[in-house]
């Protein structure tokens, strides 16, 4: 005897219920993702511009301060910016017909300092006027520490979004299996009345919707995924912002998402039927 | 099929059992019953006398307010659920409206009882099919519940009840649904398994007919109240 499952399907609503819960997955995943990726490079440029320091020489003086700033305890590297290299940064604030050869550039060092020792600025600028070097010198973590506070923002705010997204994941995975066992509840009937233990009443339901679940959710996150990179290979194509895409791109253990988003949906469904079909049965039987 | 339960005690007892729902009157009061293994009685009594309560009651659906119920010589009293599913797989039952999984073959639905004991497919298919055959339904076993008459539905209730060979089997107005000709038919088919395999039958209809077509005990419940046995014998109305 062929052996049927005791739940008979309902397409109209599996299909609708595996269509939202896709959906809300697909956008809960790709939200967790840019987040991520959003954090990655905030992080990764704070870290970068925090120990840079530019040094700007206000009187042309015949300059040995390079020797001089690289003297300084703390830092690391000092490197003199050449005319082309200045000519590049003015470009963009006075348009390029505007940078002749007559334009006045102004001397500047990129300084590289180390984040161990703190005050590196100060002491470049005392090292230069005990020499008297005009000097102006600027520290780049002012501007980290707006990043950071940017990015406490953008953190707070995709967190607020992941988690809206899985809230309402949970509430309508838990809404949707309950009005579903409510649909079929003429089974559980007919099941108890066969002798059937409620253990094997929830199973039948669990099986059916967990299963469901978890495809649903599978098919959502790696749509996400898909989405993902696909964006990245337009972004590449049509743009030349390509030095952040590769943090948009998945790590290794960003894989591990889609296996970890059905598991949790199904053990919310599991929790779910187990509760609802229990508590149906003890208040009708 | 051969049935013959070595059971000493009686099938059931009822010893002044009362069921009130809360802050009504008294559904079921002082209710004292014996059914003897292998016996076949009736249930009468007007429509809201209180038989199908007291039939949920035996099925072990309900629990009772005051008195006490044994089964199979078992006191019921606090057993857990799963215990209680024990209990309920040696009674079959049947209702006056059905319900079955329409989108399982009538051969799957018979085999329900079985499969829900985590019983094997490949285990029960010969037996599914006898029984099938013995409540006259040999050629539906493909077919789908939707498609059977209404006495087909009842014998196929009757199937469902008898598949797991029970101890006892209740049904609840069984013939409600259908004509005086295969009211007949199905009593003698209730009367026939119960000669053929010593299950207990308790059978509760309000049709006075239907228990003067045989002779066998007929308990009456009136307001609640059992009124004791009382012999009917063929031909009295």
């Amino acid at each position: 005897m062929k052996k049927t499952s005791l739940l008979p399907r309902n397409p109209a609503q599996e299909t609708a219920l595996f269509f939202v819960v896709a959906t809300i997955c697909f956008f809960a995943t790709l939200a967790g993702m840019i987040f991520k990726s959003t954090h990655e490079t905030a992080t990764q440029w704070i870290t970068e511009i925090d120990d840079q320091i530019t040094v700007r020489i206000l009187n042309n003086k015949p300059s040995n301060a390079e020797e001089l700033i690289a003297d300084v305890n703390g830092v690391i590297s000092v490197q003199k910016l050449n005319r082309d290299e200045l000519v590049s940064l003015l470009e963009p604030s006075l348009e390029s017909e505007n940078v002749t050869a007559e334009l006045p550039i102004p001397t500047i060092f990129a300084v590289t300092s180390s984040a161990s020792v703190s005050g590196v600025n100060d002491a470049i600028e005392q090292a230069l006027l005990n020499r008297n070097f005009e000097a102006s010198v600027t520290s780049h973590s002012a501007r980290s520490d707006n990043i950071r506070g940017g990015l406490k923002i953008v953190r707070l705010t995709s967190l607020t979004i992941v988690g809206l997204l899985a809230a309402s994941v949970i509430g309508i995975i838990i809404i949707s299996t309950r009005s579903a066992i409510v649909a079929q509840r003429s089974v559980g009937r007919v099941l108890f009345l066969a002798g059937a233990r409620d253990g094997f009443i929830t199973r039948v339901f669990a099986f059916r919707f967990c299963s469901n679940i978890f495809f649903a959710s599978l098919v959502g996150t790696l749509l996400a995924f898909g989405v993902l990179y696909l964006l990245v290979q337009v972004i590449s194509i049509v743009s030349n912002v390509e030095w952040w895409l590769p943090i948009l791109l998945p790590d290794l253990e960003d894989f591990l998402i889609p296996i970890v988003i059905p598991v949790v949906a199904s053990l919310i469904v599991l929790v779910a039927t187990r509760v609802t079909v229990l508590g149906t049965l003890k208040k009708n039987t | 099929m051969d049935f013959n339960p070595v059971i000493d005690e009686p099938t059931l007892r009822l010893d002044q059992v009362s069921l009130r729902f809360k802050r009504s009157q008294a559904v079921l009061e002082d209710i004292s019953l014996v059914l003897e293994p292998g016996s076949f009685s009736f249930l009468s009594g007007a429509s809201g006398a209180g038989k199908s309560v007291l039939l949920q009651l035996i099925y072990l659906t309900l629990k009772p307010t005051a008195g006490t119920i044994t089964l199979f010589g078992d006191r019921v009293f606090n057993q857990s659920r799963n215990e209680l599913a024990k209990l309920r797989q040696r009674i079959g039952i049947v209702f006056q409206d059905l319900q079955f999984l329409d989108h399982l073959t009538v051969a799957q639905n018979a085999a329900l009882r079985l499969r829900v004991k985590g019983r094997k497919s490949s285990s029960y298919t010969d037996e599914v099919e006898e029984t099938l055959v013995s409540v006259g339904l040999g050629k539906y076993i493909g077919a789908y519940p939707p498609q059977l008459s209404a006495g087909e539905r009842q014998r196929l209730g009757i199937a469902c009840a008898l598949v797991s060979e029970p101890d006892l089997l209740i049904a609840d107005e069984p013939t409600g649904n259908v004509d005086s000709n295969l009211a007949s038919k199905l009593l003698e088919l209730y009367v026939d398994i119960n000669e053929r395999t010593g299950t207990t039958v308790l059978l509760a209809t309000h049709s006075s007919d239907l228990i003067n077509e045989i002779d066998k005990p007929v308990y009456t419940l009136e307001k609640g109240k059992l009124m004791g046995e009382i012999e009917e014998s063929v031909g009295e109305s």
